[in-house]
């Protein structure tokens, strides 16, 4: 009996994984010159995720990149604003790591930075 | 022989009990940042290129919780960027943790050892001032990183 029950809440752990997340709220992740004119286009979501035995994967600006491009992609932005990132790490049994990088923010235009690429 | 295999699956139960209950051993982040100093009104900020720094530090713990968040290591990590492209500031980058536990609870109980390591990666850049005719001598003086 002590025995299956060992290996039930060994399974259950197993399964359920050891998650720790952390994460920040931002105005915009880029220089937005004051003269900017900021158009909100909607809200966005999106995440970007990776796994991999053994070791954790590092969550570098080329993953927050990647999960970034999703998000503005689904309004055709070029500009995060009022957006929520949080970083997911589940450890399962400490043999197995999925890394989650996500975004939840609203996507902007800036129009400065239009005006600009025109007179170009 | 079953008697064999139930020994082999409470040992492995066992195992992953402990690893389970010892908790999680490592933490990620990603933090984006538009810009690491105050950019003054009457400057004009030159992009000199991608550049990428690292500061690291270990912390013990005992029963504690570790200073994940140091903001030293952060503007190490910030500053090594920075001065790798020879700008005065950081812009669209990204702040990155890794923080690695090693339980030396197994040895000491209640002992842990933290590996924490901050990468700042970004656009490293130069603020000019541009300076009006009149302005005064030493007005909107740019910051050293």
């Amino acid at each position: 009996m002590f025995i299956r029950t060992i290996l039930a809440v060994g399974l259950v752990l197993a399964l359920e994984g050891c998650t720790t997340v952390l994460g920040t709220n931002i105005a915009t992740d880029s220089v937005v010159p004051p003269t900017a004119d900021i158009q909100p286009l909607g809200k966005v979501q999106a995440a970007v995720s990776s796994g991999q035995f053994l070791w954790a994967r590092e969550t570098d600006k080329q993953m927050y990149d990647e999960a970034k491009r999703a998000a503005l992609k689904q309004k055709g932005g070029d500009l995060l604003i009022n957006a929520k990132i949080t970083t997911t790490l589940t450890s399962y049994l400490a043999l197995y790591y999925k890394t989650e990088v996500a975004i939840d923010g609203t996507a902007a235009k800036s129009c400065l930075k239009r005006r600009e690429q025109d007179s170009r | 022989m079953k008697c064999g295999w139930y020994r082999l699956l409470a040992v492995g139960g066992l195992a992953c009990f402990c690893l389970a209950a010892s908790g999680c051993s490592a933490a990620r982040g990603v933090w984006p940042v538009a810009q690491s100093h105050e950019i003054y009104s009457d400057a004009r900020v030159v992009p000199i290129g991608e550049a990428k720094g690292e500061g690291s530090d270990w912390f013990f713990t005992y029963g504690g919780v570790v200073d994940m968040m140091h903001p030293d290591i952060q503007k190490e990590a910030v500053n090594e960027a920075i001065k790798s492209k020879g700008g005065n500031l950081l812009i669209d980058y990204t702040l990155s943790l890794k923080a690695t536990r090693v339980p030396f609870g197994l040895f000491i109980v209640g002992l842990d050892g933290w590996w924490i390591t901050w990468t700042a990666e970004g656009t490293a850049a130069k603020m000019e001032i541009v300076k009006p005719e009149s302005a005064p001598e030493g007005a909107g003086k740019a910051p050293k990183p």
